[in-house]
């Protein structure tokens, strides 16, 4: 062992022994600490102090960090299993022929969480009026839903019938079945759809259909329709729909039709307007005023066709439409973008012939 | 008819070893490192790592250990790190051989001819004169030469540490010891030229 020391160069040479005393005093440096704790698995924060503190400030804060998953997992296995015990909900009665107790403290919170857990593009069932009597089981087939004392169908989204004791008025409540009768021509032999009209008197008796006679679906009905809502961008078709005489051939008797089928024109001659073919627009709405002679939709219709004549470039047809306009219906709630409209174009008569951008859905009427 | 169990298909030979992570690995990864990070540091850095790469060295060695932790006796674990960073350290080097580009983690410094080695006795300094007179050195030589010289360990210890026999030490030593001092003499006399002349002479002596 001495041998060792005095055999050293460091303990004979002064100026090895300062090169050898500095390189003693080398400390890595802290990357390099970090970078190997973080190849260790070991905690990194604390420990470039060296502590066994933070060893254990690692295990708890992981210890909790696992407890924490188990916990959440729990939560949302008690939330799935809520929705689906849930009787209203759409999601259980898929098991068809089970006899359903209606509990009355269910909300109408089920069927929305149950669509959301599904994620798919199901309308979404109305909420279904407290019954207080026994509902009757349902079968797989029919699927009707009931709305505040009104009858529809409902693709896709199995329902039950139960007698609803009050039907109350909702006007508020429309149909969410997206159905355009005009649009799908595959629905002309077809017996009136059962879907309950918008505007129909609320106090009619409740049609409850029972399980045993399921109402006629047509799988077109609630499917988007080609020529459908123009909602969203959607390429513009090149000519208007040709079964726009469908309204008129449907019976008298199914209240719903007229107001859908002006629904689909308007919507028709909006999107040509968007995509900027006034003619064509402004053909659709006057088949429209053929067809729907003082329809519920006319004051929308005399502002497309404003904004029709506009997209044309004809200042002046849309001046007198405008004023027209403001003469018959001066307390109308779109007279305000009447006149927005002409304010416009005073403006641009001065920069002419420069046909108005088209406009976005939230304000085309 | 019983059927085998799991773990009957574990060969013998590897049954309750490696299979299962044992609770105690983290606290010894720990001990590992408290104990012994800053010698392995050390040894990498003068075995002529350049100091770009020391991180990527240290951080081998390490997890070749974590690797290999149930591999490693109890109290042995020093001379796995040293044996690990003498390997790690000479792949360093070869890799630096092969490639053309200069390592140097910041820009080469100019000679400054105003301060004497005397007065910039700080590790950086330092460790560029170690480097340069240890740099044509084999590894295992430099190994036990560092071990000696800058670590203290005796020659057993170093036997220990390194794995290899005592004879092999001394031996080693004595052609590292020889080596280092005919160096350092070149150097000593290459810097009284350069203070008396007052600049730098391209080359030295040698």
């Amino acid at each position: 062992m001495n041998r060792d020391t005095d055999d050293r160069v460091g303990s004979r040479d002064v100026e090895a022994a300062k090169l050898f005393a500095a390189a003693r005093a080398f400390r890595p440096s802290s990357r390099a600490r970090r970078r190997t704790l973080r190849a260790l698995g070991l905690p990194v924060g604390l420990s470039l102090v060296g502590s066994s503190l933070a060893h254990a400030a690692h295990v708890l804060t992981a210890s909790l960090k696992g407890w924490g998953m188990v916990a959440g997992l729990l939560g949302a296995a008690g939330g799935v299993a809520y929705v689906a015990s849930a009787p209203p909900s759409s999601s259980r009665s898929l098991g068809g022929s089970g006899s359903h107790h209606v509990s009355e403290r269910r909300g109408p919170a089920s069927p929305v969480a149950a669509r959301s857990l599904a994620g798919t593009p199901l309308p979404l069932p109305a909420p279904v009026e407290a019954p207080t009597e026994g509902a009757r089981p349902a079968s797989a087939a029919p699927v009707v839903a009931v709305r505040g004392g009104q009858v529809s169908t409902v693709e896709g989204v199995p329902s039950f019938s139960v007698p609803v004791p009050k039907p109350t008025r909702r006007s508020s409540l429309r149909p969410r079945s997206r159905a355009f009768p005009s649009d799908s021509p595959s629905t002309g032999g077809s017996p009136p759809s059962p879907v309950s009209p918008v505007d129909g008197p609320a106090e009619r008796p409740v049609e409850v259909v029972a399980p045993t006679e399921p109402p006629r679906l047509d799988p077109e009905i609630s499917a988007y329709p080609s020529g459908g809502p123009a909602f969203g961008p959607r390429a513009p078709l090149p000519a208007p729909p040709p079964p726009l005489s469908r309204p008129s051939s449907l019976p008298s008797s199914s209240p719903a039709s007229p107001l859908r089928g002006e629904l689909a024109m308007v919507a028709e001659a909006q999107r040509l307007l968007r995509a900027g073919d006034g003619a064509a627009a402004r053909a659709v709405l006057e088949r429209h005023a053929r067809v729907y002679p003082g329809g519920a939709l006319g004051e929308e219709v005399e502002i497309l066709r404003l904004r029709a004549l506009l997209a044309d470039g004809d200042a002046r047809g849309a001046r007198e439409a405008g004023e027209s306009f403001l003469g018959r219906h001066p307390a109308s709630p779109l007279a305000a973008r009447v006149r927005s409209l002409l304010d416009d174009l005073g403006r641009s008569r001065r920069a002419p012939s420069t046909p108005l951008p088209p406009q976005t859905h939230g304000e085309s009427l | 008819m019983p059927r085998p169990s799991l773990a009957a298909l574990v060969p013998p030979s590897v049954r309750g070893k490696a299979l299962e992570p044992r609770p105690d690995d983290g606290r010894r990864l720990r001990a590992l490192y408290d104990d012994h990070f800053e010698l392995v540091g050390r040894v990498v850095r003068n075995l002529g790592v350049p100091a770009g790469e020391i991180d990527d060295v240290l951080e081998r060695v390490f997890s070749s250990a974590a690797a290999r932790l149930s591999d490693i006796e109890p109290g042995r674990e020093r001379a796995f790190l040293v044996q690990a960073a003498v390997r790690w350290a000479a792949n360093a080097r070869r890799a630096r051989a092969r490639i053309r580009e200069i390592a140097c983690d910041a820009l080469p410094e100019v000679p400054d001819l105003g301060a004497s080695p005397e007065e910039r006795t700080d590790s950086r300094r330092a460790a560029a004169v170690l480097d340069e007179l240890l740099g044509a050195m084999d590894v295992d030589l430099r190994a036990v030469f560092i071990l000696d010289e800058i670590e203290e360990m005796s020659r057993a210890e170093i036997a220990a540490v390194l794995g290899i026999p005592a004879g092999t030490v001394a031996s080693r030593l004595r052609r590292a010891r020889e080596d280092f001092e005919a160096r350092l003499e070149r150097w000593k006399l290459r810097r009284t030229v350069r203070r008396t002349v007052g600049r730098t002479v391209p080359g030295g002596f040698e």
